[in-house]
């Protein structure tokens, strides 16, 4: 075979032997048949065989191995094997081949050549009849491929394997951290657990009433809020909030007022009115703090506390300010009359019994008259001193004779004798619509007014306006002084013996009616009170609405 | 010449005698009775009919107001001189009203007493100078009050009418208005026309300076 054969040729090769099958061509060939099919069948594989002798010369090599170096089955021929596909001048340390002659079994080996690739290489011994080995074949198959995806196959093994370590690695510290995580949410949860029930404890303790409501349905309450409306617990929930206030207008009213202002602030509260399950009404401090400020849809926290008795003791102290008041009034009313009808009254007997001793007694000498009028002199300043006692006491004729009169009268005294401006502006009041309680009110408070100005405001003109507004009556009283601060003042006038500030604003309070000072230093004071006309304020409804 | 007769009427023994002891000095006077309430009062002046009675306001049994005045319907010559303790303008004037035509405080009955029998006798009125001063000026002041038109006006208004005026001035709509009296709108106009024609004032502006010089309002307040 001359021609250099392909890859291709061992199938056309085996055709051609199987073609070239007669008896007559082997013969013509003139080597047996075998041997050339043989050849054929080796120059046919893909692995590299060399024959070679016990001394690594290459006695046959097939095609594969002839092409792996480019050479010719002639050129190999008696060159060692070493020196052909290795360049080397002494056999490989770990040559199979020379390993089987020397083991008489086969060897195998895989190595590396410099080019990179790799070869699986197979030294067989060759034996003679008797067993003696005669010649080594080498087989030496390219491995290169099988290798390299031996080798990605290892590296995809390993890179496997990494990656399980690492996921393994990665679960298991997720699964401590997990642990953690479970032991740390069951203590919170028993934290949390405990501190509900301090909470629940704490809850049904509390004297004043909680609450939740949504949409103003009520969700929960504790056990103040249910004992306080009569209620057994729990039996509220789901239930609309309308059923605990005294009437629906009351509910709409707390509604409109308070809600806004939860929903805008946070926080609102609101004196209202419930009803207990058997028909009492309540007089309650309720409070509403939203639950989530930023969604106000969450509901709100409603504490609530029942006021009826502060309110009754508040009405009962009012009532009983107001009576002492009125006794206190009385009482100076008795006292002026005591002054006026009896002890000025004796003064003045006395008076006229001394300026008329000496003429009922022409026996006294001169000088004992000079000194009975001196005397008389002097009773007469008393009797003006006790006189003037009674009038401070009560204003006289304020009963029979009209406010305004009595005012008029007191204004322009005040105004003599102070030496300051007063204007007094009475319009439209009908005194026949005043009772005495306020008309004695009106008279105080123009009193103490009148005093703070002349004792603080160094005024030189107030004016006092007093107008009916129906249903009130208003009194302004306004100087041009030098103003002071109401804050302080008020406080002061807690120390003062007199009424004071203070206690104009008390009085009035009594009469259900409001005040309101105003004053900056320099710039004069301004006093606005508003009383209601006679005895409305003894109306209770009309109070609590206030 | 007949002296002129009196009565002394008061319930304090030691100022009658003091009185008496006065008027027994005098040339003019003397006295003819002594009482100590408004019924002994009454039937003597009813018994004795003097010239003058001396009269205290203050008696146990009855004013000397009532006194005053029924002894003027039997008795109308009668003079009748208050000597009180009480200094009050509006006593004084109801004294007088009542048919007294002469007044003294008893401190200064010393000196006053025995010129205001002699006034009264001769059908003068008299009255303490200490007293005077105070009745003028405080008939000066309410004249002067009494002649200021604002008053008349506001006072022709009805309860109702400074109920609408009050919140008109005080700037809210005439809804509003209806809402917080329970009326309608409509009413509120009509009030304020009512108003604003009885106080014969034709603007807003105008009406919340009237409210503001009545007191009604503050407009320093209002402003803000």
């Amino acid at each position: 075979m001359t021609e250099k054969p392909t890859y291709d040729e061992p199938e056309e090769g085996l055709n051609q032997l199987e073609g070239k099958g007669s008896a007559g061509r082997r013969a013509e060939q003139g080597a047996t048949q075998t041997e050339q099919e043989m050849k054929a069948v080796l120059d046919s594989l893909l692995e590299h065989v060399v024959y070679q002798d016990t001394d690594m010369n290459v006695l046959w090599a097939n095609q594969a191995a002839c092409s792996s170096v480019g050479k010719t089955r002639e050129d190999l021929i008696g060159h060692r094997c070493y020196e052909v596909w290795a360049g080397r001048q002494s056999t490989c340390e770990d040559c199979p081949v020379a390993k089987a002659r020397h083991t008489g079994k086969p060897e195998t080996v895989e190595k590396m050549t410099p080019d990179g690739r790799w070869w699986y290489i197979q030294g067989y011994p060759v034996r003679d009849d008797r067993g003696h080995i005669v010649g080594m074949t080498e087989l030496t198959l390219d491995i290169t491929d099988r290798k390299k995806a031996e080798v990605a196959l290892r590296a995809a093994r390993d890179g496997l394997q990494q990656r399980v370590k690492e996921r393994t690695f990665e679960l298991v510290s997720r699964n401590e951290q997990l642990m953690l995580e479970i032991k740390e949410r069951k203590r919170v949860e028993e934290a949390l657990r405990d501190s509900e029930e301090t909470l629940k404890a704490i809850m049904a303790a509390s004297p004043v009433g909680i609450g939740l409501a949504q949409d103003r349905i009520i969700k929960w309450g504790n056990r103040a809020l249910y004992r306080m409306l009569g209620y057994e617990e729990g039996t509220l929930e789901e239930i609309n909030a309308k059923i605990i206030y005294a009437d629906s207008e009351e509910y709409e009213r707390v509604g409109r007022d308070l809600y806004p202002v939860v929903e805008a602030e946070g926080i609102g509260h609101v004196e209202t009115k419930w009803v207990a399950k058997d028909g009492a009404v309540l007089d309650c401090y309720v409070q509403l703090t939203a639950l989530d400020r930023s969604d106000f849809s969450k509901g709100v926290i409603i504490t609530a506390m029942d006021i009826t008795q502060r309110r009754q003791a508040e009405d009962q102290v009012r009532t009983l300010s107001h009576q002492l008041l009125q006794a206190q009034e009385v009482e100076r009313q008795r006292l002026a009359y005591d002054l006026h009808d009896h002890l000025a009254q004796d003064l003045s007997a006395l008076k006229i019994a001394f300026d008329t001793l000496s003429d009922r007694h022409p026996e006294i000498s001169t000088g004992a008259r000079q000194k009975i009028a001196e005397l008389s002199k002097g009773l007469y300043g008393v009797i003006l001193a006790v006189r003037d006692l009674a009038y401070d006491l009560r204003p006289p004729g304020l009963d029979e004779a009209g406010l305004v009169d009595v005012l008029d009268e007191y204004c322009q005294e005040y105004s003599s004798q102070n030496n300051l401006e007063i204007e007094f502006l009475p319009v439209g009041v009908d005194e026949s619509k005043l009772d005495f309680d306020t008309k004695i009110t009106l008279y105080r408070l123009i009193q103490e007014a009148l005093s703070n100005v002349r004792k603080h405001a160094d005024a030189s003109h107030v004016s006092i306006r007093l107008v009916s507004s129906f249903p009130n009556i208003v009194l302004r009283v306004e100087d041009d002084g030098r103003g002071f601060d109401v804050t302080a003042r008020l406080a002061a006038s807690h120390y003062e013996k007199r009424m004071g500030l203070l206690g104009i604003k008390e009085r009035v309070a009594l009469l259900g009616g409001t005040m309101e000072i105003q004053s900056q230093p320099e710039r004069g004071t301004k006093i606005f009170i508003e009383l209601p006309y006679g005895a409305k304020y003894h109306d209770k409804e009309d109070h609590a609405h206030r | 010449m007949t002296k002129k007769t009196t009565l002394i009427v008061d319930d304090h023994p030691l100022f009658r005698e003091g009185v008496k002891t006065l008027i027994q000095h005098t040339s003019h006077f003397t006295v003819i009775g002594e009482a100590g309430n408004g019924k002994e009062a009454l039937a003597m002046v009813k018994a004795l009919k003097p010239d003058v009675v001396l009269l205290d306001l203050s008696l146990p049994d009855q004013s000397g107001i009532e006194v005053a005045r029924e002894i003027r319907t039997f008795l109308p010559d009668t003079r009748i001189i208050i000597v009180s303790m009480h200094s009050s303008v509006d006593l004084i004037t109801k004294a007088f009203q009542a048919g007294a035509t002469g007044y003294v405080v008893k401190e200064s009955a010393t000196e006053k007493l025995v010129e205001a029998l002699e006034a009264v006798s001769r059908g003068e009125y008299f009255l303490d100078t200490s007293l005077s001063q105070k009745v003028v000026s405080k008939l000066v002041n309410s004249s002067a009050r009494a002649s200021k038109s604002v008053d008349a006006r506001y006072e022709s208004l009805t309860p109702r009418e400074q109920e609408v005026l009050r919140l008109l001035v005080e700037g809210l709509s005439a809804k509003e208005i209806g809402d917080q009296l329970f009326i309608s709108p409509k009413t509120v106009e009509n009030h304020r026309t009512n108003i604003m024609n009885k106080l014969d004032i034709h603007s807003t502006m105008a009406l919340v300076r009237y409210a503001a010089k009545l007191g009604l309002i503050d407009v320093d307040q209002w402003k803000q």
